[in-house]
């Protein structure tokens, strides 16, 4: 018979072969075998035979015949050609699962005409179906199961067999979609031993299992026990009883037993020994429970022999035991409330309610009792969990027991100290670790006995207060664990107060955390203080709802915008540091972390830089040279000031007014007269056309060579001195202030001579060549026109001196100094006076000893304005100068006659040597 | 009563050495599962025949219905004196009692095919009764193993049945299976007690 996918090819033939005609014709060959199931990677052949009139229409024969698998024609290697009509093409390991193989023949046009078409299935044989067993639900027909062996690719079919020594029974043939187990259509005999097994069979062979032999009883699943129901027992609160209706096997088998029962909350199920329950029963009666405490059951069940299967479970049943006295004293503790009056106090009696399984039953009431030494107690009966009473600073005894229905727990004693009172003996070594999820604290007990512990223990927290609970440990207990809700990443302060028949101990604390974590949080860095190369950095610890833990240590990172991250770790007790070997105006970026023990939170960064100089250092810098440019502006300010006239002079020189002159208020009869000769010989080749020139004889010529000579060593003597008497007569003045003598005569070449002083010779000889001739110069005129003030001044000072003052206030006009000191030259404004001559004059002032021998240059003049103003100094001496000046002034008066020129005339060499 | 039953007979004959091999040596096992065996069939034949004459119609299933006097030539009875009881031997007991099951196992066979004629719409009863056949040949068989554990020779195979009257009436045929079903009852008792003697005799 030809399977499904070969019916499909033979109809394609024949679509193909029919052509247009539509006419249903043969095909013109067959392949053989016509529906071929081969073993997978098995050889395999296959014939196409021919038929004879096909071959005539198209005039073939079996070597037009191609084959092909999948429409993939199949190497000539492996076709036979058989004879005339048929060839064959043989496979070698099969490795298709199925194939479509067609046998084709090439018509006249290299056209390929399709003659048959076969569909090669290859697939395995069945394995020995294994591990056969077979179950008896109860109530139900058995049912076996196995394991198929290897896939086979074919349709397999498996029944399963079995039979007693006196009977057979019908095959049971598997479900399509189930073929691993199987269910028998007879109802199963109980003690009867029965032989089953399985056979597997498909196109390429056939397997049967191992035949396993069993009595049906041995292989039942009974129903589970029905109606399962749980009573207590007033008398006993430690027992329930728990009854059920066995299932219908009973009849059959003998059963055994196993009860399962938890608390109502638990999800673990404690077990009933299954030595007690081996034996068929209905009822059970389940010990040493706890009392009010409800319970869950459940029960199955099997055959006695322990051969079969348990039950499924019983449907759960529930009861409760009954109420016992409550089996431990209340957790007792006090609280002293803040307000107090002198003689009572208000105490807050506290206590917790027991557990369930220390209550025993529904807990109506508490009695507290309070005692004071040999007073009658106090009774209370409290529904609630507190009592807050007013009690007088003595000692009392509170006492406490917890009531239920059935009767009351045993007291729980809690001594209140005196007020005042002196806790002490507090415990030691107080410990706080997380340790399976739970905060224990463990502690070296004192060394007195303690009745009792009390823990009490908060979260602290920056934003709700520390709100206590507490719990009562025994007084032999030094380990224990926070029995209430702990949660992770807070801290916690723990509180153990000892309780000793006198009173509480001193309480010591412990700070904890049940799990620790990174901060939520990391600090805030800022800068204290930036230095050129340091910071100091500052922070605010963590506030401690953000800690998750304890702050083990700080790192802080920094770094410049281009530079590596430099870590830096501190001590979790700090809040600043100093980051030092900095680098001078740069950005640094820095942050924080802070770490617990679980790990570390970055904070913000913050950036900083550092400044480009030390505090202090632009200071330093600048300081000086603001000091230094003050000192020096100040100087010259001082030195202008003090020099100011030089200045005036430069800037605005005295224009003498000729309207003030008083030339004619000199007194002849005074010695310094004779100096207007000079002063005359000025105005002469001035404005004053009007002054008439004297001439004053001097008494003594003799001294004045060695003068003169004298005069001309000191001038050696400084010829290195400054000289500044070079320039038009004016500017002299800044360069008198140093009091030295210039040799401007002696520097012809580079400096001017304003006059050259003319000797006339000695009285009555033949004058020499030294002429002193005027300069050219008129600002001194100027200057003192302008001045008329100062010439006042200098005549007021001259008035002091002596009887001269009429012509001394022209001098001291002229020099506009009305500065009295000797050092500086009074006579500035004498136009004919060189100014090296002036500090010649200077000189020999300071050196009084060269007084007399003073050049006839206009040093009349001085000398008389120091008889005037320096009298006293020069002494006798004086007397001798004014005879020469007087000597000088006559030369000079002679001198008139020659004529003058502007143009400063140089002297010779040695014009001022001794003559 | 010519329904030929050979076929079972001769499977019988067949398989019942080929418990042999694998008999265990103590006979205890397999004379504690026939106890249980009939233990369990002792609960259950009231029950069979009460159903059996409450589908049957009166008279059978009249209340207080008894026929004790009916008997079957084929069937031997489960009744006899205590005196012969006690006097048989193991295998005298052993073998009265396979042949009377095999001769109930074809009987109610037979009333099974009767019933299915009489009452087709009760497949409670037709149920009951191919269970009981079956326990009956169960029980046969763990006879057989006994035997074979005891090393005792299997009696040869018998057809009890004989020639079954096929034009009986239905009231013929409702009394025979009432006395299948009723002696079925009887040897099942008259087997617990010959195996509970033979159980304290090899005791596991």
């Amino acid at each position: 018979m030809p399977t499904l996918p070969a019916w499909v090819v033979q109809a394609l033939v024949i679509f193909l072969t029919t052509g247009s005609t539509g006419q249903l014709l043969d095909p013109c060959g067959y392949i053989y075998p016509e529906s071929p199931v081969i073993q997978y990677g098995s050889n395999f052949t296959a014939v196409c035979v021919l038929k004879e009139k096909c071959m005539d229409n198209y005039n073939v024969n079996a070597t037009y015949i191609v084959w092909k698998t999948n429409h993939v024609a199949v190497p000539k290697e492996q076709y036979t050609i058989i004879n005339r009509t048929a060839s064959s093409v043989t496979f070698v390991s099969m490795a298709y699962l199925s194939v479509q193989l067609t046998c084709n023949i090439l018509t006249y046009g290299q056209l390929e005409q399709n003659v048959y078409g076969v569909t090669v299935v290859s697939g395995f044989p069945p394995e020995e179906p294994k591990n056969l067993s077979c179950i008896v639900n109860e109530g139900k027909k058995m049912m076996c199961q196995w394991d198929p062996g290897r896939e086979t690719y074919l349709e397999t079919n498996f029944t399963l067999k079995s039979e007693w020594a006196t009977e057979k029974f019908a095959d049971c043939k598997t479900k399509r979609g189930n073929p691993t187990s199987c269910i028998v259509d007879y109802a199963p005999i109980y003690f009867v031993n029965i032989e089953v097994w399985v056979e597997a069979e498909n196109s390429l062979g056939k397997a049967t299992s191992e035949h396993i032999n069993f009595d049906p009883v041995d292989r039942v699943k009974p129903n589970p026990p029905r109606n399962l129901s749980v009573s207590n027992s007033e008398e006993l609160s430690s027992i329930l009883k728990l009854s059920w209706i066995n299932p219908n096997i009973r009849n059959v088998i003998r059963l055994k037993y196993n009860i399962q029962y938890r608390t109502k909350d638990a999800t673990a199920w404690s077990q009933i020994p299954l030595e007690d329950t081996v034996a068929t029963r209905s009822s059970f009666t389940v010990q040493d429970l706890n009392p009010f405490t409800e319970y869950v059951f459940r029960i199955r069940c099997m055959k006695e022999d322990g051969r079969g299967f348990w039950s499924d479970w019983s449907e759960e049943a529930s009861g409760v035991t009954y109420e016992d006295r409550p089996s431990k004293a209340p957790s007792f503790w006090f609280k002293i409330n803040p307000s107090r009056t002198q003689d009572y106090r208000s105490v807050q009696l506290i206590w917790k309610t027991l557990p369930p399984f220390e209550a025993n039953g529904k807990i109506l009431d508490y009695e507290v009792t309070l005692r004071r030494w040999k007073s009658p107690s106090q009774n209370y009966t409290v529904n609630d969990t507190e009592l807050t009473v007013n009690l007088t600073n003595d000692r009392y005894v509170a006492t406490l027991a917890a009531r239920n229905r059935v009767g009351k727990s045993d007291a729980s004693v809690l001594p209140i100290p005196p007020y005042p009172f002196q806790a002490s003996q507090p415990v030691t070594n107080l410990k706080a670790f997380p340790k399976d999820n739970m905060l224990w604290v463990e502690w070296t007990a004192p060394s007195k006995s303690v009745r009792k512990y009390i823990l009490e223990w908060c979260v602290l927290s920056d934003s709700s207060p520390c709100v206590p609970d507490w719990q009562q440990e025994e007084g032999t207990v030094h380990q224990t664990y926070l029995k209430g809700n702990i949660e992770e990443s807070r801290c916690y302060l723990i509180v153990v107060t000892p309780v000793y028949p006198a009173g509480p101990g001193h309480p010591q604390s412990v700070k904890a955390y049940l799990k620790q974590a990174a901060p939520s949080k990391g600090p805030t860095v800022r800068t204290k203080k930036v230095g050129k190369t340091e910071a100091v950095l500052e922070w605010d610890q963590l506030p401690v709802d953000v800690q998750n833990g304890f702050i083990r240590n700080y790192s802080i990172f920094y770094k410049t915008i281009v530079g590596n991250e430099t870590v830096v770790n501190v001590d979790s007790s700090h809040t600043e540091y100093t980051l030092s070997s900095l680098t001078s105006d740069t950005l640094y970026m820095v942050r924080m972390a802070a770490y617990t023990d679980e790990g570390g939170k970055d904070g913000p960064e913050f950036t900083f830089t550092t400044p480009k100089f030390a505090q202090g250092e632009v200071e330093a810098i600048v300081v000086p040279v603001c000091l230094a440019f003050l000192l020096t502006t100040l100087l010259g300010v001082l030195f202008c000031f003090n020099k100011r006239h030089l200045i005036k002079k430069h800037i605005w020189p005295n224009v003498p007014d000729p309207s003030k002159s008083h030339i004619a208020q000199w007194s002849p009869h005074t010695p310094p007269r004779h100096n207007f000769n000079a002063k005359d010989q000025m105005y002469s080749d001035g404005n004053f056309t009007d002054v008439s020139v004297v001439e004053i004889e001097a008494n003594d010529k003799k001294p004045f060579p060695d003068d003169l000579k004298s005069l001309d060593l000191f001038k050696k003597d400084k010829v290195s001195a400054e000289g500044h008497s070079s320039g038009i007569g004016g500017s002299s003045c800044m360069s008198s202030s140093r009091p030295s003598i210039s040799s401007g005569d002696e520097n012809t070449a580079s400096t001017v001579q304003y006059s050259t002083v003319v000797h006339s010779g000695y009285r009555h000889q033949a004058p020499s060549v030294q002429v002193f001739s005027r300069s050219e110069s008129t600002q001194p005129l100027l200057d003192s026109e302008e001045r008329p003030e100062d010439a006042q001044l200098v005549a007021e000072s001259g008035d002091r001196g002596d009887s001269i003052p009429p012509r001394q206030q022209y001098f001291k006009q002229s020099c506009g100094q009305p500065d009295t000191s000797p050092d500086t030259c009074h006579f500035e404004r004498s136009d004919q006076l060189s100014c090296g001559s002036e500090e010649d004059l200077v000189r020999l002032k300071q050196q009084p000893g060269l007084g007399h021998t003073s050049q006839p240059c206009g040093s009349e003049q001085v000398k008389a304005l120091q008889e005037g103003s320096a009298a006293d100094t020069f002494g006798p001496r004086a007397e001798g100068h004014t005879e020469k000046l007087e000597t000088v002034g006559v030369e000079a008066a002679l001198d008139e006659g020659i004529p003058k020129s502007y143009l400063p005339q140089t002297v010779r060499q040695g014009g001022y040597v001794p003559q | 009563m010519a329904c030929h039953r050979g076929w079972s007979l001769y499977l019988l004959s067949l398989l019942l050495p080929l418990l042999s091999p694998a008999a265990p040596i103590s006979p205890a096992e397999p004379i504690s599962q026939a106890y249980s065996l009939a233990l369990y069939m002792q609960k259950n034949t009231s029950t069979l025949l009460q159903t059996y004459l409450q589908y049957q119609g009166s008279p059978f299933s009249d209340p207080g219905f008894s026929a004790p006097e009916l008997q079957l030539s084929s069937l031997p009875p489960a009744a006899v004196s205590f005196r012969i009881w006690h006097a048989l031997d193991d295998v005298e007991r052993l073998s009265r009692g396979q042949e009377a099951f095999l001769a109930l196992s074809q009987h109610l066979q037979l009333v099974g095919d009767d019933q299915s004629d009489l009452n087709p719409g009760s497949p409670i009863l037709l149920a009951q009764l191919a269970t009981a056949r079956l326990r009956a040949q169960g029980l046969l068989g763990n006879m057989a193993a006994i035997m074979t554990a005891l090393g005792l020779p299997i009696p040869p195979e018998e057809d009890t049945l004989g020639l079954v009257p096929f034009g009986a009436s239905a009231f013929e045929r409702k009394c025979r299976g009432y006395i299948v079903t009723r002696e079925y009852g009887h040897w099942t008792d008259r087997a617990v007690r010959d195996l509970a003697l033979l159980k304290a005799k090899y005791p596991a």
